[in-house]
């Protein structure tokens, strides 16, 4: 697999995507232990993962739209949360690996 | 900035990162102890009391947790860690289960920030790692989840700590469990400790841990009153060893280990380093029983000799009150004298719980001291690492260390004598010449860099006509240094950085000699000769620095001929700066300055001898060889580099008469380039701190011209030099001091 740097994301964007990171990882673990049984929340939980991995989506098109990063049928991109990098992973098969 | 497409190169290597801890200042720790039991019976463990029968119940858990994420007034941080710990805390995997679980559920229900923004961390003996369920646990909370198994490093030094309560220890059940661990936690690392049995085994520990896979390896040694005396020097060999494997196998690139560290081993400003270098009080533990401490090692069962302290509990709250301390301990408020004096004191660390269970009272404002030694052993290693490791990968300019080193006081450099007949370079006399030197072999310079290189020391050699020796010039070349030649004799010198002495009246010029710095050595009766000199010549040199050889003699007469001597160079160096700029040490210096920037032998420098004697300067070496009786030693000998290398201590008596607040002459004068000789002092007025008439009004009479070049150097916005209406401090002092009344006789 290649690693290059193709771009940075300013902190603030940097957060944006950090939060709805760790919220889509928090949302997934606790699907996991929700009783289908309790309706109410397990209503909640299904609604609130589908927006948060819409805004997720949205966030990685906003930026690749204002920022015009190289791109790859078979590569994915990836942030570097500690330092705004913005890296394109080539790979054999396509991946969506976005984090 | 970066362009999009440029792809950076990472010049940064692992042993000088430190190890990212999420969240950093701003995650709350909350930690619960599970179980107070374990499998094992380490011998350095500091959990005293554990048991089988003491567990949290899970009710207890749900109970403090609601109180948690229900007061968020108080526990407001934007980030939580959930840690959980025993004993052996997998000893309890469903519970621990149930709790995560609970947490979870609790933070998304009740919305809270944290749900977005937790962690959950895990250290365990890693006797149960593979138990399926355990592996459950981590299937379910991969993402969160942080595990650190303790593997203290070789089968020989894990086994000799970590062993069940019949002694055998359990190397080979852990070892098994270390490639799943690292397959599901790609970032893992482990926390080694160092006891005083197990100390000759941490190279070969560390080295073993990197090749197992484990590149980031944090170790310390106990806080506990366990060490002996030569400890430190164990210590400083097993850290020397693994540093030269670091550099010559070049471990340094993808490995870590917190006993190097590039922060560690400067002095703390007492203002600005003063925080407490425990998070005690600011983490908050919880016990099995469901009480708060400041963290674990505050519950009874952690502690020796002293009553737990507890900060409440979820029936009380949280007492603020009894957190008041933790909060307002410092670094300063707590350690002896000796600390906040101590010159290498950063990354010197300190447990406040072990250091409430070792004081004299029931206080955790009093510092145990106990690693003092291994910490400076420590320091000492990490210099010699990084002094090596820096000369092959430069570091950045904004490179902790580098700053440090920039801006520390204390000893700096060593002046070495290579050979006793070398030309003096300042205003010491120089030694008879014609008498064979003494030279310094081989091995009494390895001695000198192994002691420059754990010290931060540049060694500045002084040395003679005759070129140094191949084996000499390999050995000076491990280490920073400089190289003090005689200007005649510089082809048989070649270095990358020196200074070039030239004697006025021995050597003869040559048009070839060039360089970047030269020291001039000149009779005070051939000083009006200097002002033709320095324009004949000065082309060849950036700096020239002017030592007056028999200044001591000097009378009025002399004093009125320098002062016209300075006037000419003076007047002729602004059309001398048009064509290239030119440092003079007796003019230009005192432009630069705004403090002092004496000699200071025996502060910043000290000298040694070819046979590795130590003394205060060259000067006080020549002058102990003349005063010395038959057949007895140097009378002004400090020390010698064996004695320094066992002691690490140079007993300079009286050391305090060399610094500037002991010289009541030197004190408050703004001669600032002034070398503020102390061998001219002892000469000429018997008393290191006092200078001579001479010294003085010379150091004035290149004050007050260099004030005249303010104005045609285009200066004014940057250099201010009071108009003063004396040559001798001295003078002033004694005019101020005069008494107005009637002196009564004593």
């Amino acid at each position: 697999m290649n690693k290059k740097i193709v771009g940075r994301v300013t902190p603030e964007q940097r957060s944006e995507i950090q939060k709805l990171f760790e919220r889509r990882n928090s949302l997934k673990e606790l699907f996991m232990i929700v009783d289908p049984k309790d309706q109410t929340l397990y209503e909640k939980v299904v609604a609130d993962m589908g927006a948060t991995g819409t805004k997720f989506q949205k966030w990685w098109d906003d930026r690749a739209a204002e920022y015009h990063w190289e791109s790859s049928k078979t590569g994915s991109w990836e942030i570097d949360f500690n330092t705004c990098e913005i890296f394109l992973l080539e790979r054999e098969e396509c991946g969506c690996v976005q984090k | 900035m970066t362009h999009p497409h440029e792809p950076v190169e990472k010049t940064d290597i692992q042993l000088t990162r430190k190890i990212n801890a999420w969240g950093e200042d701003k995650a709350r720790n909350i930690t619960f102890i599970l179980t107070e039991n374990c499998q094992l019976r380490c011998k350095y463990c500091y959990i005293c009391g554990k048991n089988s029968f003491t567990v949290m119940t899970l009710a207890t858990a749900r109970k403090n947790i609601d109180y948690l994420l229900s007061h968020r007034n108080i526990f407001n941080e934007q980030r939580v860690i959930w840690e959980f710990i025993g004993g052996e805390p997998l000893l309890e995997i469903g519970l621990l289960d149930q709790i995560c679980d609970y947490l979870k559920l609790r933070m998304y229900e009740l919305d809270h920030p944290w749900f977005d923004n937790y962690r959950i961390s895990l250290s365990t003996n890693g006797l149960l790692y593979d138990h399926v369920d355990v592996q459950r646990f981590i299937e379910k909370n991969g993402t969160h989840l942080s595990i650190g198994i303790s593997i203290d490093g070789t089968k020989e030094k894990h086994d000799m700590q970590r062993v069940y309560p019949d002694g055998k220890g359990c190397y080979d059940e852990i070892v098994r469990q270390i490639p799943l661990w690292q397959k599901q936690f790609a970032a893992s690392h482990t926390k080694a400790t160092i006891s005083h049995d197990d100390l000759h085994l941490v190279k070969d520990s560390v080295l073993h841990l990197w090749n197992l896979g484990i590149h980031e390896v944090a170790m310390n040694v106990v806080f506990e009153n366990v060490w002996q005396d030569g400890d430190d020097g164990i210590f400083e060999q097993q850290l020397i060893a693994l540093a030269n494997t670091i550099i010559e196998q070049q471990l340094y690139a993808e490995n870590k280990c917190t006993l190097f560290d590039r922060s560690i081993g400067f002095q703390m400003d007492r203002q600005l380093q003063n925080e407490n270098w425990c998070g005690a009080g600011r983490m908050l533990s919880i016990d099995t029983k469901g009480n708060f401490h400041p963290c674990i090692r505050f519950a009874q069962y952690s502690l020796e000799k002293k009553k737990e302290i507890t900060v409440g509990n979820k029936e009380v709250g949280y007492d603020l009150n009894k957190l008041r301390p933790f909060l307002t301990l410092t670094r300063c408020n707590q350690s002896p004298a000796e600390c906040l004096d101590c010159e290498v004191a950063s990354g010197c660390a300190w447990c406040q719980a072990y250091n409430y269970d070792a004081a004299d009272t029931d206080t955790i404002f009093q510092r145990a001291t106990y690693i003092c030694k291994l910490h400076k052993a420590r320091v000492r290693a990490n210099n010699y690492l990084w002094n090596k490791l820096d000369r092959i990968v430069p570091p950045p300019e904004k490179d902790i260390r580098v700053q440090n080193l920039r801006v520390r006081k204390g000893m700096q450099s060593l002046m070495v004598l290579a050979n006793s007949s070398a030309s003096s370079f300042c205003h010491y006399p120089s030694p008879n010449s014609e008498k064979p030197g003494e030279k310094m072999s081989v091995e009494t310079l390895q001695k000198l860099v192994y002691y420059g290189l754990t010290n931060n020391l540049t060694l500045n050699v002084i040395v003679g006509n005759e070129p140094l020796s191949p084996e000499f010039r390999n050995a000076l070349n491990e280490c920073d240094h400089v190289l003090l030649r005689p200007i005649a004799a510089k082809e048989n010198h070649a270095a990358d950085t020196s200074l070039d002495v030239f004697d006025f009246e021995t050597d003869t010029w040559n048009d070839s000699f060039s360089g970047t710095s030269l020291i001039l050595r000149m009779n005070r009766e051939n000083l009006p000769k200097l002002p033709d000199w320095l324009a004949k010549h000065s082309l060849a040199y950036d700096r020239i620095s002017l030592f007056i050889k028999n200044l001591a003699q000097a009378n009025e007469e002399d004093f009125t001929t320098y002062r016209s001597v300075l006037e000419s160079v003076a007047a002729w160096l602004p059309e001398r700066e048009e064509k290239k700029p030119l440092e003079l040490s007796f003019l230009t210096d005192r432009l630069m300055l705004t403090e002092p920037n004496h000699c200071d032998a025996g502060i910043k420098h000290l000298t040694v001898s070819p046979d590795g004697g130590f003394y205060l300067c060259p000067g006080f070496y020549y002058l102990g060889i003349s005063e010395a009786k038959p057949n007895s030693a140097n009378p002004r000998k400090i020390t010698d580099i064996d004695t320094v290398l066992k002691t690490h201590e140079i007993p300079i008596k009286n050391k305090q008469l060399l610094q500037l607040d002991h010289a009541p002459i030197c004190e408050k004068c703004d001669a600032y380039h002034c070398k503020r000789c102390i061998f001219l002092n002892r000469e000429t007025t018997l008393e290191v701190n006092t200078p001579s008439r001479q010294q003085c009004v010379y150091a004035h009479l290149e004050r007050n011209t260099s004030r005249t070049l303010i104005e045609p150097l285009f200066l004014k916005e940057d250099v201010s030099i009071p108009e003063i209406d004396y040559l001798d401090p001295f003078d002033k002092l004694m005019k101020k001091d005069k008494p107005q009344g009637k002196v009564e006789e004593c």
